[in-house]
């Protein structure tokens, strides 16, 4: 008797692959449609709970998959990524699609013009499926269209600001999004949600339509379930801007060509100072093991010397309150009691610093940079967890998170550098953990290869939310 | 660091034409207090090496 081939639910569908889905629909045995129908539904069920979106495009997606199986079916395929739908946080600028940077004085905004970042992926033939939750202007607070809850369990923060992008990706309600991270903001959300996320190098994507926080220290990235999934998105979103001034110009190269080489004889560096101190002990645990995995992988652990890294959390503060007040101050004086109170405060903290103490941070920034490129002359890649502790409770982070709680991913706005968080195992009570991986500029080929040996050899990617046992 | 009080802020934000209230005021404070105490402890001593590599010459001295 034949067997019958198992049923592929809607959730197996929404959790495969950007590159496993963009395979199938090559093949013909899935249809760009049949897959954004899956991913609505998907929305249509758990976002009220996760408040993942703040807008959905159900219309405007079904057309778009339906036009994307046109072309492929004409033999127009446009690469990898073609039929498969992407998320954008809202303080991205979409054409013709409300983008309200979750405030108030945004909220019937519509843009005229696509984000470049938008437009590359609309090249690549990816679908609008929606516009992700943010903490207002990617500083403030969720009063307006709700707090994005945590999949793995509905009481804990996503961490921010890419919070909805960050539980859209690990509950399948989205196949992969876009973020932007000025101390922290994908790979926060990454680490909590237990899914990858990466803080590309400076002036590697282009942020011409993303609303502006800190013109020095902002950059636009991916978040996704795979390494490889990153890197196929990182690929599509690169390149020069004419009209972002600091996107480079660098050859975007096939990030996905050498991710399968391993990391046998490559160096990875873990500081000796700072990124291991005051750690909850499920996280310190978890990241330890991840670097002994790398050694039984191949490679060599050598120690890296940064005594300077405790001196960026404040300086990475002054320079972000400094410049953000540069955006927002004409229309906070219009508009002071329409911003909620967190972000209203935290940026205005921007009138407080003297020139001096500008200067002063801008000299630590130079003093850090210049360490940490030469650590890095001697190592592959540097490892550290991302975050502290496992995701805080939502009644913590209304209380005021710990303001350092960013203290090991703002050090790397600050230079620059490319960092991507990825899983490395669960906490006690089941809360994903993530390690930070960080290499030379422009040098994302390294953590893309670094990181998929991990992948590898792991399973946590391939876990899921309990959501199925909450509905 | 010494000038800064919650008197100094008020005044700068009205300044500034900012309609701070008094838990604006005190949210404010508190996060910019400690920043700026951090940053006091942190003045870094080693600058040399972060100038330019040229060097102006004033035209007299050419």
């Amino acid at each position: 008797m034949e067997r019958a081939a198992p049923e592929v639910t809607v959730a197996d569908l929404c959790y495969l692959t950007a590159a496993e889905l963009g395979r199938r629909i090559e093949q013909r045995t899935l249809s760009p449609v049949e897959l954004v129908t899956a991913v609505l539904g998907r929305i249509g069920r758990y976002n009220e709970t996760l408040h993942s979106y703040i807008t959905v495009c159900a219309e405007q997606a079904m057309r778009e998959a339906r036009d994307a199986e046109r072309e492929i079916a004409a033999g127009r395929r446009r690469g990898p990524l073609h039929g498969v739908p992407i998320a954008h946080k809202d303080i991205v600028f979409t054409r013709g699609v409300r983008t309200t940077c979750h405030s108030r004085t945004l909220q019937d905004f519509v843009p005229d013009a696509d984000a470049t970042v938008v437009g590359r992926l609309r090249d690549a033939g990816m679908i609008l499926i929606g516009k992700t939750n943010t903490s207002e202007f990617a500083t403030g607070g969720t009063d307006l269209f709700g707090v994005p809850r945590n999949p793995w369990d509905l009481s804990r923060h996503t961490s921010g600001s890419s919070g909805g992008s960050g539980n859209a990706v690990a509950a399948g309600l989205a196949i992969a999004a876009t973020g932007s991270d000025t101390g922290g903001s994908i790979r926060g959300p990454a680490s909590f949600c237990g899914v990858v996320g990466l803080k590309p190098t400076y002036g590697r994507v282009s942020r011409h339509g993303v609303f502006p926080l800190s013109w020095s220290m902002d950059h636009v990235g991916p978040l996704t379930r795979t390494v490889r999934d990153c890197a196929l998105l990182l690929r599509a979103m690169a390149g020069p801007d004419p009209d972002d001034p600091t996107a480079s110009d660098r050859a975007v190269p096939d990030y996905a060509a050498e991710i399968g080489a391993g990391v046998r004889g490559l160096k990875i560096g873990v500081p000796a100072q700072y990124f291991f101190d005051r750690l909850e002990p499920d996280v310190d645990r978890l990241v330890r093991a991840a670097v002994v995995q790398f050694e039984e992988l191949g490679a060599r652990l050598e120690p890296v010397d940064l005594p300077r890294a405790p001196d960026t959390d404040a300086a990475g503060r002054i320079l972000i309150t400094g410049e953000a007040f540069g955006v927002h101050a004409p229309r906070l004086r219009r508009q002071w009691t329409d911003y909620g109170r967190r972000a209203r405060t935290r940026i205005a903290g921007g009138i407080c610093y003297t020139a001096a103490e500008y200067q002063q941070a801008a000299q630590i920034r130079a003093l850090w940079c210049r360490d940490l490129t030469r650590a890095l002359e001697r190592v592959d890649a540097i490892v550290t967890p991302v975050m502290p502790c496992a995701a805080i409770t939502l009644e913590a982070d209304a209380a005021g998170a710990p303001p350092d709680i960013g203290r090991f991913t703002i050090p790397f706005n600050l230079t620059g550098h490319p960092a991507m968080s990825m899983p490395c195992g669960f906490a006690t009570g089941g809360l994903p953990v993530g390690m930070q991986l960080i290499a030379k500029a422009f040098d994302e080929q390294m953590l893309f290869r670094v990181g998929h040996a991990y992948e590898r050899h792991t399973e946590w990617h391939t876990r899921r939310p309990p959501l199925e046992a909450a509905a | 660091m010494t000038s800064f009080t919650r008197d100094w802020l008020a005044t700068e934000a009205q300044r500034q034409g900012l309609s701070l209230d008094d838990a604006d005021v005190e949210a404010i404070y508190e996060r910019v207090a400690m920043t700026k105490a951090q940053l006091e402890r942190i003045r870094p001593g080693d600058v040399e090496g972060l100038e330019p590599v040229y060097r102006f010459v004033p035209p007299d001295d050419a």
